[in-house]
């Protein structure tokens, strides 16, 4: 799957901004690369409240959220 | 990795308890009143012993700046978190955190001194926080319309650790050169004779809680700022739980210590001149919010590894400096001679960053 968002190296809350744009735009799947894990903990903290499924893998410093569909 | 206990609501608030309780038992050690903990105020007497301004009586090289980012080094570090990073324009970071100090020191203090007044009953800290309030509101108004400094790279680990010896560095200096009776300056630290500089608690102390507020603060992402603009932009109250547990914790211990004395008239270290106690925080909020990130989070992300982070504290320490040798610095007396000036100056260079940093549309 493509990367929808890249948000890696942005401060807050930039990503979470990115994310919930993206969201908005397309209920479906989304793909999102970041590089800290306030931001991973902050998209995960408002996915709960979208319910929306959330899959976590990391490599190096990156890490890979793959967000189901709405 | 596993953050699960500080990235809850309940950790969030456990973070926030355990910073104001330490603020407020830091006060009661000997730190000046309702400034057990202030990034702002500890900076500026961190400038004022290095000698980069000449004010007398706010001059302390503060163990607690330098125990905040090495406690939070400590836990990133043990967390795996620790990743030097650099580059989203450090330059204009530096700049923000010059305008954020100048802004803090027309109000005198930073968010969290803000918040430790009024937990100590010193209602002019009310028009403070509202400022703070409509500041961040302005930067997340920007941050909607996708302002942004650019990315930051990761960087070399070794070099990556530049800032957090810096900052041990100037705790060793400090603790190899303590205060000499009755002198004004010892071999390389100056030393406030009265004052709020001459106001602190034993080292130890300082240094050991600062590190615990360190730690928790890097593991909860506490921030005022962020506990702001999340409520705006994402209905989000996460981290404001914290900043309410800070707020609990240090009122109630206050009651405990006889530290509480509610009222506008003769505050410690604070004037009541209410449109610069908004304004000067407005200015705050704002430049922080760009930053992402409040003076103390910015301590807390220079501790794990964020360069940017940490170029942005090194601008806050000179614009506090700068703010006493220019008379841009509120006192109890009233603002200094340039004050209204430099805040002024200082919202409009906020705002025309703010302006053009707003992200152009992609080129085809």
């Amino acid at each position: 799957m493509a990367v929808a968002v890249d948000a890696r190296g942005l401060n807050c809350p930039q990503p979470l901004m990115m994310v919930m744009e993206a969201m908005k735009k397309d209920p479906g799947p989304l793909t999102v690369l970041v590089d800290s894990e306030s931001a991973v903990e902050s998209i995960a903290r408002n996915l709960k409240r979208e319910k929306r499924t959330l899959d976590i893998s990391r490599s190096g410093s990156d890490v890979t959220l793959n967000i189901g569909p709405k | 990795m596993a953050n699960s206990f500080f990235a809850s609501t309940k950790g969030v608030i456990a973070a926030g308890l355990v910073i104001g309780a330490s603020a407020a038992v830091l006060q009661k050690l000997g730190n000046p009143a309702n400034m057990g903990l202030c990034v702002a105020c500890f900076g500026r007497d961190v400038s004022g012993a290095l000698g980069l301004h000449r004010a007398e009586i706010v001059q302390y090289a503060r163990p607690e700046i330098f125990g905040l980012v090495l406690g939070a080094f400590t836990a990133a570090l043990c967390s795996g978190e620790f990743r030097p990073r650099i580059g989203s324009n450090p330059l204009i970071r530096f700049f923000l955190g010059a305008l954020v100090g100048i802004g803090a020191l027309i109000f005198l203090g930073c968010p969290w001194r803000a918040l430790l007044r009024l937990a100590g009953g010193d209602l002019n800290a009310i028009a403070g926080l509202l400022g703070l309030t409509v500041g961040v509101g302005i930067g997340a108004f920007f941050t909607r319309r996708n302002f942004t400094l650019g990315s930051s790279q990761n960087s070399n680990r070794i070099l990556g650790l530049a800032f957090v010896l810096f900052m041990a560095a100037l705790l060793v200096i400090r603790i190899a050169y303590p205060p000499i009776e009755g002198q004004p300056k010892n071999d390389l630290l100056f030393y406030s004779q009265t004052g709020p500089g001459s106001q602190y608690a034993p080292l130890w102390a300082s240094l050991v809680l600062a590190l615990l507020i360190g730690w928790v603060g890097q593991r909860s992402r506490f921030c005022s700022i962020g506990a702001i603009q999340n409520l705006f932009l994402f209905r989000q109250s996460h981290l404001l739980f914290g900043v309410a547990g800070f707020v609990v914790a240090a009122f109630g211990l206050n009651l405990v210590f006889g530290q509480f004395h509610p009222g506008f008239e003769k505050q410690p270290i604070a004037h009541t001149l209410q449109f610069w106690n908004f304004f000067g925080l407005v200015v705050v909020g704002f430049g922080s919010a760009l930053a992402g990130g409040c003076p103390g989070r910015q301590l807390f992300m220079a501790g794990e590894g964020d360069g940017d982070a940490g170029v942005f504290i090194l601008g806050l320490l000179l614009g506090l400096a700068m703010a006493h040798n220019w008379g841009l610095a509120s006192s109890g007396a009233g603002l200094g001679a340039h004050g209204a000036a430099a805040g002024i100056i200082s919202a409009v260079l906020i705002l025309f960053i703010a302006a053009v940093g707003l992200k152009k549309p992609a080129a085809a």
